[in-house]
């Protein structure tokens, strides 16, 4: 998706950057934009329990002591760890495919 | 007009989300820049003189990178996010043009259908708007609501327009009968004229068609009758000679280069009657090189070059060029305690240029 050219057909100007490193600078747009969305999603979440809860569906103290059984505690266990690990298995930085040598690719060349 | 268009959950949520981050940055984050820049002062032994001199001791800082990061881009944000108001407002795009195009009064709205912008006004997209506020017809309303959060500390009661609209009263000292509202935008600095002194004739005077049949639509639902809107360039508007007891613009200068500041003086000085006032609510750092470096960072990371040169201009010379006779330049209160010691939160350096026309 790009965005749409200007309407005097000019050209943009190059990103203006504020960090050292301008990867910072594209990586804190990307967790900004995750927090706005989240904070949307977080609204529309307490909207529609506000609303449910005022059609009698639910009620909101019943989300707040909500006491899983076994098998749903089991379920909601191994989803946050396995969200957990996905998430801190990037602090590693391991790489999950095996990639070319880093001496180089010659070796394999045999004439 | 605006409150038509219909409520929009996401829109509102996004929205107060920007505007609760530019909050933070403007009460807590500014306030920490400054004391790191005090510190950094006293390590060091300097006293920095120039913006260049405070960019050079804390332009490094993590957190002067933060600050210039979050003010660019939460207001990027708010204009071109998922759901910013360029985006939000294309949605009612229909509903918009049909607003618009509603019939007015005759004498409400002069539009120049052969009008042609300045180059300087199409070739930058100020305050990140995407597209300007004059080449999409729902620029008026994107432009209208995006105001109402540009300066998150001001109290929406205690009117901007309405403090400036007292200034120019009292600087002019005798009854008004006639004002011009340069760079009138949608309307908002022409309204406390218009609407608390049915006594003045106002004509509001901006280069944008999108921003000016919303400024003329809103005054037809609250059926002003004391009120014109003209499209026109405020260097050469085209009004009558000695016409007006004040001519005023609010931030409009710090949006046109130099040499269209000095025409739009001339023009001011021509539209006047004798011993009428020119009153421009702006904004100027004179007196202090941590604000001018603020003030620059901010020209530059909202898309508002032309801040530095005015900044820079001799603006006392400029009018009396223009042939005023007395200049005045007065720090601005935008609010109440707005210049109160501890006021430590951001704000726009606000500043009253005051001059008078011999009689």
């Amino acid at each position: 998706m790009k965005h749409a050219p200007h309407p005097t057909g000019l050209p943009f100007q190059p990103e203006q950057t504020f960090f050292k490193d301008p990867a910072i600078d594209r990586l804190l747009a990307m967790v900004l934009t995750l927090a706005a969305e989240l904070h949307v999603t977080r609204d529309r979440m307490t909207t529609l329990e506000l609303t449910l809860e005022k059609s009698g569906v639910i009620a909101s103290a019943d989300l707040d002591g909500f006491t899983p059984t076994p098998d749903q505690a089991a379920k909601l266990t191994a989803d946050r760890q396995a969200f957990v690990n996905e998430l801190m298995l990037q602090t590693l930085g391991t790489e999950v495919s095996l990639g070319a040598p880093v001496d180089g690719v010659d070796r394999f060349d045999r004439r | 007009m605006i409150n038509d268009i219909p409520n929009h959950r996401p829109f509102d949520a996004f929205q107060a989300f920007t505007l609760d981050c530019k909050l933070f940055w403007t009460r807590q984050m500014f306030p920490e820049l400054r004391r790191r820049y005090t510190a950094q002062m006293a390590a060091s032994g300097t006293q920095p003189q120039t913006s260049d001199d405070v960019a050079a001791l804390i332009g490094p800082d993590t957190t002067t990178e933060f600050f210039g990061w979050f003010e660019r881009h939460m207001q990027r944000m708010k204009y071109s996010g998922r759901h910013g108001l360029a985006v939000h407002y294309s949605q009612y795009r229909d509903q918009i043009h049909e607003e618009l195009h509603a019939p007015l009064p005759e004498r409400l709205l002069k539009l120049d259908p052969a009008f042609a912008q300045p180059e300087y006004y199409t070739s930058i997209d100020i305050h990140q708007h995407p597209g300007g506020v004059w080449s999409d017809e729902i620029a008026g309303y994107v432009y209208a609501r995006g105001a109402a959060s540009t300066a998150p500390m001001l109290n929406k009661t205690e009117s901007l327009h309405h403090r400036l609209t007292a200034a120019a009263l009292s600087h002019l000292g005798r009854p008004a009968r006639n004002v011009a509202d340069l760079g009138c935008g949608f309307g908002g600095s022409s309204r406390p004229f218009y609407t608390d002194h049915p006594e003045i004739n106002v004509v509001g005077v901006d280069l944008s068609e999108p921003c000016l049949r919303l400024a003329a639509h809103r005054a037809a639902e609250e059926q002003a009758t004391n009120i014109q809107f003209c499209q026109a360039d405020a260097a050469n508007t085209g009004l009558d000679s000695a016409a007006f007891d004040i001519v005023t613009s609010t931030m409009m200068l710090h949006e046109m280069p130099p040499s269209h500041i000095h025409q739009m003086l001339k023009e001011s000085h021509r539209l006047l009657a004798p011993g009428g006032v020119s009153i421009q609510l702006d904004f100027l750092v004179r007196d202090d090189p941590f604000k001018t470096f603020m003030h620059y960072g901010h020209s530059a990371r909202n898309n508002e070059p032309f801040m530095v040169p005015l900044n820079k201009m001799d603006i006392q010379a400029a009018h009396r060029d223009a042939g005023f006779d007395t200049v005045e330049i007065l720090p601005f209160e935008e609010f109440s305690g707005a210049l109160a010691p501890e006021m430590n939160a951001w704000r726009f350096p606000w500043t009253l240029i005051i001059a008078h026309k011999a009689a």
